[in-house]
């Protein structure tokens, strides 16, 4: 009975922090009093909201222990719905430590309003949760279900920020993106769950495998292109620059890196049915190829650091999109790999994108924040703060790919499952892409450790908890791409237990 | 005059009915009152509830209409009523925009189309009344389907909690905008 409970033991916690931050967001101390004085409301909602940001991190420590907890629980629980293997509790144990991470970014954020910051750790946690589920689902309503509980918290995160500006266009956008992917991918699943008669996920896995359709492969699309979205690969990226630019930096950061993730697993999830379908490995294969070229092509131009970073990110969804189109199993591990390293090093991009906006107080005319970055803003960083413009650097070197990152190795593993499956063309290609992306990183690693800081820019005091945050992350990010057998062997395990079941 | 089989009827009902589906989704995307788009929404949702009818599933056409006619188009109606300033000047659509949308449509709509040509869906199980029982969905509710029963409830409560806070934006600003900058 009590390994029942153990095998749902993160997620439990995920929604037990849930609830508690639920209950501070509506708590004593919100409610609006006509007669109590601005001031003193101010400093009211100020502690709740510094209350809300403690509870989160403990509570996310809490589920990133639990998670690691329940690393070697296995088994389906909910009548078969749901499947806990090794596969989904090692992603869940990456989802807990990139929500943990996240929430300590966003302490005390300060392009959020204090009155909406106990539902931003809400809405992170509610998110978290939904991708949790979609490692774990086995059945495609639940899967719809849990992917719609990650999007729907990104959804109400992205227009929380200061003042009424152009975020909210950024938001629509995203939503009107997001439901209208989201519906392609129910037809999909019609689709899918007509052609097997059942919604169980492994079902439709044996139906597509016995009679294999050009309508199974476009129906498998069709779903894929719900999650696609979500990782914002070529023609599903619209919102991503939008979105990066004009929400807040901590909502831009956990888009960026956790919800990457929960998107690699989903996709993972879906691919590991065991499905060899020749067409999909060319229909994945191309838009991994044009995903990455646009993306870094893209990203040249881009004179603002959040939007270089989203550009970008549509060029990296492209590489792990490649390890995906492989359909082979040391493919997916590197993929997994790659996803992780990837959240790792959007942590330390985005610290310095978080810490250096608490020293920007952009206030449009019309009062609300400017969230953007221009990459100018990084001017003589490295004077202003060596630890900033040291995460920027592993950051950024990391995503060009240098090693000893677990950028270079990350790149290694992909492009050398692929290059076992007779991939060449695919790599040269990925080579050429990742040689134009080390330009655009530098330019920035330039502006930050060359260009002298503009007039008036005084140094950034980092605390203890920035300089904690840029030390464990970036010696995880080096330790990692110099002995990646810690997490290697157990991803491939992982993977090719799924892919034998 | 020839005799009309049940068969003929009924394909002809479902015909209909389809036409209809696709008649009202038609006016839903052209017409240029939002109103009256309701109303060819409303229209498509019958057609679809008929069609689940005549496929035998009487239980989910009578939630079909309960739900997404009698729940969803009201509360769109009102929130319409409610929103909209009274005829508001309809600007002309471009067709710079109308023409790729309506490419893209057929396109998609072409390749799902020859798709399903090639498709070969399993023959369905001899009709069973006791399938589609409203007994049957509701042990299947707290069995099979439980998870996303229960997962369904927490995402409406996240949107529930989220459409209150976007409303609360716009109806009351945030105290003392400046002074907690600090």
């Amino acid at each position: 009975m009590s390994g029942i409970y153990l095998r749902f033991l993160p997620e439990l916690g995920l929604l037990g922090l849930a609830l508690v931050l639920f209950f501070i967001a509506v708590g004593p101390g919100q409610e609006a009093d006509e007669r109590e004085p601005a001031d003193s409301r101010r400093k009211r909602l100020i502690r709740a909201a510094i209350a809300g940001d403690r509870v989160a991190l403990v509570g996310g420590g809490v589920v990133l222990i639990l998670a690691i907890l329940a690393v070697r629980q296995a088994g389906p629980l909910f009548f078969g719905a749901y499947r806990v293997a090794l596969f989904s509790q090692v992603i869940k144990i990456i989802l807990a430590a990139g929500l943990f991470f996240n929430i300590w970014l966003a302490q005390e954020a300060q392009s959020l309003a204090p009155r909406e910051r106990p539902e931003l750790m809400l809405f992170l946690s509610l998110s978290t949760l939904g991708m949790m589920m979609l490692v774990s689902a086995d059945e495609l309503i639940s899967f719809y279900v849990a992917l719609e509980i990650a999007a729907y918290s990104l959804y109400i995160l992205v227009p929380l920020t200061r003042g009424h500006g152009d975020h909210n266009e950024a938001a629509f956008k995203y939503f009107l993106y997001g439901a209208a992917t989201s519906a392609v991918a129910l037809f999909g699943m019609s689709i899918l769950f007509g052609l097997a008669g059942s919604s169980s996920i492994p079902q439709i896995a044996t139906a597509l495998s016995a009679n294999p359709s050009t309508l199974a492969v476009t129906a498998l699309l069709l779903t894929l292109g719900g999650v696609f979205f979500k990782l914002a690969v070529f023609p599903f990226h619209f919102w991503a620059p939008d979105v990066y630019q004009t929400t807040s930096h901590s909502v831009a950061a956990f888009i960026a890196g956790t919800s990457k993730v929960g998107a690699v697993a989903a996709l993972l999830r879906l691919l590991l049915m065991g499905l060899s379908l020749d067409q999909l490995y060319w229909l994945l294969g191309a838009l991994a190829l044009l995903s990455m070229s646009y993306g870094n092509l893209a990203a040249l131009a881009q004179r603002d650091f959040k939007r270089l970073l989203a550009y970008s990110g549509v060029a990296q969804g492209g590489y792990i999109l490649l390890g995906l189109a492989a359909l082979d199993s040391a493919a997916y591990a590197a993929a997994s790999y790659y996803a992780i390293a990837y959240l790792a090093l959007m942590l330390l991009c985005f610290l310095v994108v978080i810490e250096l906006g608490r020293t920007r107080h952009g206030v449009r005319a019309d009062g609300s924040t400017d969230n953007s970055l221009p990459i100018d803003a990084l001017g003589g960083l490295y004077s202003r703060s060596p630890w900033l413009a040291l995460a920027l650097m592993i950051g950024l070197l990391g995503l060009a790919g240098v090693p000893p990152t677990a950028g270079f190795s990350g790149k290694w593993f992909l492009f050398k499952a692929i290059l076992d499956q007779g991939g060449f063309w695919w790599v040269l290609i990925a080579g050429i892409n990742n040689t134009i992306a080390v330009y655009y990183y530098l330019v920035v690693l330039k502006a930050a450790y060359v260009t002298p800081a503009a007039d008036g820019a005084t140094a950034i005091e980092t605390s203890l908890w920035p300089r904690a945050l840029t030390l464990s992350v970036g010696l995880g990010v080096v330790v990692l791409g110099i002995a990646p057998q810690i997490i290697m062997p157990t991803l491939q395990a992982a993977v090719s237990a799924m892919i034998g079941s | 005059m020839p005799e009309l089989s049940p068969e003929t009827l009924l394909n002809a009902a479902l015909g209909l009915l389809i036409v209809m589906t696709l008649a009202g989704a038609v006016l839903a995307v052209t017409l240029r009152k939002v109103f009256h788009n309701l109303l060819g929404f409303g229209l498509s949702v019958i057609g679809g509830a008929g069609v689940t009818l005549i496929l035998g599933s009487e239980f989910v056409a009578l939630m079909q209409l309960l739900i997404f006619l009698g729940g969803i188009a009201i509360a769109m109606v009102f929130a319409v009523m409610m929103s909209t300033p009274n005829e508001q000047a309809e600007e002309p659509r471009s067709a710079g925009a109308v023409i790729p949308a309506i490419l893209l449509g057929l396109g998609f709509t072409a390749l799902i189309c020859w798709a399903m040509l090639d498709g070969n869906f399993p023959q369905s199980s001899p009709y069973v009344a006791e399938a589609w029982s409203v007994k049957n969905i509701g042990l299947l509710l707290l069995t099979d389907y439980e998870l996303p029963f229960e997962a369904i409830s927490i995402l409406l409560l996240a949107a529930i909690i989220g459409s209150v806070l976007i409303a609360r934006r716009t109806r009351e600003p945030e105290p003392s905008e400046e002074a907690d900058r600090g």
